[in-house]
């Protein structure tokens, strides 16, 4: 069958719409974009020119800033990626099986527990912080990264199995049957067909899960000890001082924060992509 | 009987999780809400439902901070979801620059709050702020506001700037959505005679059901419990004008030591969200869409 | 296949296990010291440093573990001391501000260092000022004056304003004829969440209007004022009524943080400028020179006063260690004083700290107003009140400023306030 492509081209002659578009796409680009430009101008100025103010254009870039703030945050960069990423697979995987479970092997009363299982994405982190504190301190896990890629992971699981349960939804369960009686249990139809095909889903799903942990504050804070094992975020926070004031080293940290995260969108956009080509491919 | 057991097999990451994370928790959580413990070390007495009393009767920045989360959410999710779908619709049209576009959309998420709070404050700064700096260069000085200042206009810059900083989930998923939609149906509707725009609106726009309960149960999230910008932009001010639940129980237990009163708001917050979010699940439930 | 799965099991498992010890552990070493602060950036950090420094020259194998932890003036890091005291994991020592309240507000979770403080020659205000129930917790390791009053020497020389001003009025009026001429004159930055400088010009105002002075902000914080009858507390309340209808501050101040606003005047847009001395390092970090670029003097009509603000390190219950014993010790020599002051920007505790050659010229003025036993030495809002003083009352004034009324509604608003705070 020959595969057509999912996106058809704009009625050609048609110019002022096409350019209609591209004026749009323009606009909401500069709406997304103008208020880094605070942040950069910041990033070059030295201590002198701060008392300017952020919007004024700074006078002698320097890249000092970049200099000593990666100084000091590379480690707790590295923190947040060890962290970020394993709880990111842990949570889209876990995810993943939880949400072919309540999506193809329903039983009476698992639509009620799933949606328990949701409501737990609404519950603001201030409400449970002591407990939780107390609970990871009492297994051991408090400054380690494993307290927090189990409390990321934990927290990430309302939602990852929302979403992939929402994907598994869209697979016909005819694919899984037909599969079942080739004779297949339930466990390997879901890792050798399920899946594979889920990829795009869990692209969105990991995209999702990377930001929100990689820009956690709250139980970053609170159960790491030190910049051995303290996140990023939290190391970004304190570049700005309390009797001092260095925004300057701390948009300049900002900024740097900002590249890995870049890397992971790239990465996962060209999965999505993949995925969805991949997937378009039927019969 | 098997089929159940692997049913349990599968779910029960899910539920172990959650059940302790999130249920074992709040249970401590609603433990300390029946007490008035006030002051570190100092464990309070069981007072039993006087804290949900006062909060609901008798606070009036509880009142405040009730219908400015409301406020938030209903701006940001009434211009985040168009929105997003406008961008995806865009974004699926054969453009030049369409993978530029989509990281540069994508971008404001990889941006930490200290940040965010700290770029858009530094936009709506009333003097020198970029807002009203680039308004005054181009002659529109009669269009500058207060903004950030402003009693009545601080929790929309505060909105804006969520905006700015998730609208970008829901371009995603829509944009996951549409170029998922099969060839086939694209093909049979150009088939019909639709030019582009019916494509669209009566076709693909329609399909995006699935994605939009997505998208409505991710930003309900982060506004129903919005508050590192709230916190990090205004603090819930100038006033109480932008204080919002969660950092009014925040500000409660962390700065005011009223551990007992602060669990109680933490109650109502989730409460809220369950008694938003059930309504709006139930269509999940039995879940086949058409 | 199936094998290939169950590899793939045991890999994750291991690695999971492995993960999880990858980080230092909390097992808690006689050796180490944990730390926790607020001061993470620039001069305050370097100064913090040098502290540690010098106490690790007297304690060779010890180690010490920081925290610093950033934010709200202090508020993020004693959030998360509080979340780990009630999980029952303190660290070593804390860093909080020094004062009756601020310390009552900790204490059941504090143990007393009384017997630590032998030879602590200090003024006895300072020892007045922290001791809660008879008992001392912290150890306060710097002063620094709130009452200052900072100006733009430029501008003040530019638009020939006389200084030092002497009274509240003469200032209001000067602050008049300063913004005919088209200038901020006063600048206040309370914004991001920082509403409590509002209340750090609010309790400098109350020391400087007729019926105010120390004895009165004294009663304040202990809870024992009326505000609804109080003359002194009406009458700063009209001052800051005039300096908001009148426009004598700045319109943006719920946006600017308090260095924003030390900016305006450090670049010549505003003309004064009401903060702790620790301004004085911001202007520096700037390159500007005290005394050519900008000026001090006290508050206009608290010459004979000083506000003061301290920080202090104190030791949790629950922690044996004798080396954290022997920080708090070292914190109350003039060595560890005179490590940290000099590059902190602050004034010295102890009366015998050594002064020449260490100090500049503006630092020794306000040093000499601290050791002068003529001056009346009273703490500001940041020690003296409980805690919650600083959020309560930072919301009030900022209702206050959005709103500058001064009538019974108001004032029954910062009576709530108050009973907030001391009552109930």
């Amino acid at each position: 069958m020959i595969r057509l492509p999912s996106s058809l081209p704009v009625k050609e002659g048609k110019v002022s719409s096409m350019t209609l578009i591209y004026v749009v796409l323009i606009v909401a680009a500069v709406f997304y974009v103008l208020p880094i430009y605070t942040a950069v101008n910041t990033s070059l100025k030295d201590s002198k020119e701060l008392m300017w103010g952020p919007v004024s254009v700074v006078h002698k870039p320097t890249l000092l800033n970049y200099v000593k703030a990666f100084g000091i945050i590379k480690r707790p960069m590295w923190n947040s990626v060890v962290i970020t990423i394993f709880a990111t697979i842990f949570s889209s995987f876990l995810g993943a099986v939880s949400g072919f479970g309540f999506s193809k092997l329903r039983f009476k009363g698992s639509d009620t527990i799933f949606l328990m299982i949701v409501l737990g994405f609404y519950i603001a982190p201030q409400s449970i912080l002591i407990p939780l504190v107390r609970f990871i301190g009492k297994m051991g896990l408090y400054n380690t990264y494993g307290g927090l890629i189990l409390t990321h992971t934990a927290y990430g699981m309302p939602i990852t199995t929302l979403l992939f349960k929402n994907f598994f939804e869209t697979l016909p369960t005819e694919i899984i049957e037909s599969a079942q009686i080739d004779g297949c249990s339930n466990i390997m139809a879901f890792f050798r067909i399920a899946l594979p095909l889920s990829l795009p889903g869990f692209a969105v799903v990991a995209i999702f899960q990377f930001t929100n942990i990689w820009n956690e504050y709250l139980f970053g804070l609170i159960l790491t000890r030190g910049v051995n094992s303290q996140p990023l975020t939290v190391a970004i926070a304190n570049l700005k001082g309390t009797t001092v004031a260095s925004w300057n080293l701390q948009m300049a940290g900002v900024l740097l924060s900002v590249l890995p995260v870049l890397v992971m969108y790239v990465l996962f956009l060209k999965l999505i992509v993949k995925g969805l080509l991949m997937g378009s491919v039927k019969g | 009987m098997k089929r159940k057991r692997e049913s349990f097999l599968f779910i029960s990451p899910a539920v172990i999780l959650v059940a302790l994370f999130v249920y074992g928790f709040i249970t401590w959580t609603f433990n300390v809400s029946l007490t008035n413990w006030k002051d570190i070390g100092i464990y309070g007495r069981f007072i039993g439902f006087r804290n949900y009393e006062r909060l609901i009767f008798q606070d009036a920045t509880f009142h405040t901070a009730l219908i400015n989360t409301l406020k938030l959410s209903v701006m940001f999710i009434g211009i985040t979801v168009p929105l997003g779908l406008f961008l995806a619709v865009l974004l699926d049209l054969d453009i030049k620059g369409k993978r530029l576009f989509r990281l540069l959309f994508l971008l404001p998420l990889s941006f930490s709050f200290v940040a965010s709070a700290s770029m858009w404050t530094w936009m709506f700064s009333p003097e020198g702020g970029a807002i009203n700096t680039i308004l005054k260069s181009v002659g529109l000085g009669w269009l500058t506001q207060p903004w950030i200042t402003s009693e009545s206009q601080s929790i929309m810059c505060i909105a804006i700037a969520y905006i700015w900083q998730f609208s970008g989930f829901a371009t995603l998923v829509y944009y996951a959505g549409i170029t998922a939609v099969p060839p086939e149906i694209r093909e049979a509707a150009r088939i019909d005679g639709a030019n582009t725009f019916q494509l669209y609106w009566k076709v693909i726009v329609p399909l995006q059901k699935p994605a939009t309960l997505t998208v409505l149960a991710m930003l309900l999230m982060y506004t129903l419990r919005a508050f590192d910008l709230v916190w990090l932009m205004t603090g819930g001010g100038p006033g109480t004008s932008s204080e919002v639940l969660s950092t009014f129980m925040f500000r409660t237990t962390f700065n005011r030591n009223h551990f007992g009163y602060g669990a109680a708001i933490g109650i109502f917050m989730f409460l809220l969200s369950l008694a938003i979010i059930f309504p709006f699940f139930k269509k999940l439930r039995g879940g086949r869409y058409d | 296949m199936r094998s290939l799965k169950g590899m793939v099991g045991v890999l994750v498992i291991v690695v999971l296990v492995l993960l999880m010890g990858i980080s230092p552990s909390v097992a808690s070493n006689p050796n180490e010291l944990v730390v926790y602060h607020w001061w993470t950036a620039g001069g305050e950090k370097e100064a913090v440093h040098a502290l540690f420094k010098a106490f690790l020259k007297h304690y060779p194998h010890a180690k010490i573990v920081e925290n610093p932890v950033a934010g709200g003036g202090g508020g993020i890091m004693r959030s998360q001391i509080k979340a780990m005291i009630m999980a029952g994991n303190p660290p070593d020592t804390f860093q909080i501000t020094y004062g009756k309240g601020m310390i009552k507000s900790f204490a059941s979770v504090l143990q007393p260092i009384d017997s630590l403080l032998v030879n602590f020659d200090v003024p006895k205000e300072v020892i007045e000022w922290g001791t809660v129930d008879g008992h001392m917790y912290g150890v306060p390791i710097n002063i620094m004056q709130n009452n200052c009053l900072w100006y733009n020497e430029k501008l003040v020389h530019k638009l020939g304003i006389h200084m030092p001003i002497k009274s509240v009025d003469e200032f209001l009026s000067v602050c008049e004829k300063i913004r005919k001429e088209g200038y901020v004159p006063l600048a206040v930055g309370a914004g991001m969440g920082q509403k409590f400088w509002l209340g750090t010009l609010f309790e400098t105002i109350m020391l400087a209007v007729p019926d105010g002075g120390a004895k009165v902000l004294k009663k304040y914080y202990a809870g024992k004022l009326d505000v609804t009858k109080s003359r002194a507390f009406k009458e700063a309340l009209e001052v800051l009524r005039k300096l908001v209808v009148k426009k004598l501050v700045n319109s943006d101040f719920s946006a600017l943080t308090w260095d924003q606003a030390a900016d305006l005047m450090a670049s010549g847009r505003a003309v004064f400028y009401v903060m702790g001395d620790w301004a004085k390092g911001h202007f520096t970090s700037m390159k500007l020179k005290p005394n050519v670029d900008f000026g001090y003097q006290s508050f206009p009509g608290t010459e004979g006063i000083f506000l003061g603000h301290s920080d202090c390190f104190v030791l949790p219950k629950g922690v044996k260690k004798k080396l954290a014993k022997d920080w708090l010790k070292f914190l109350t020599t003039a060595e560890a004083e005179t490590a940290f002051c000099p590059i902190k920007g602050a004034t010295p505790p102890r009366l015998d700290a050594p002064v020449k050659g260490i100090y500049d010229s503006m630092s020794i003025a306000i040093l000499k107003k601290f050791r002068n036993p003529k001056v009346v030495k009273v703490l500001s809002q940041f020690g003296a009140p409980p805690e919650s003083y600083l959020d309560v009352f930072g919301t009030a004034f900022s209702k206050f400023f959005q709103n500058p009324v001064v009538n019974d509604k108001q004032l029954n608003m910062f009576k709530a306030a108050y009973e907030e705070v001391f009552g109930y």
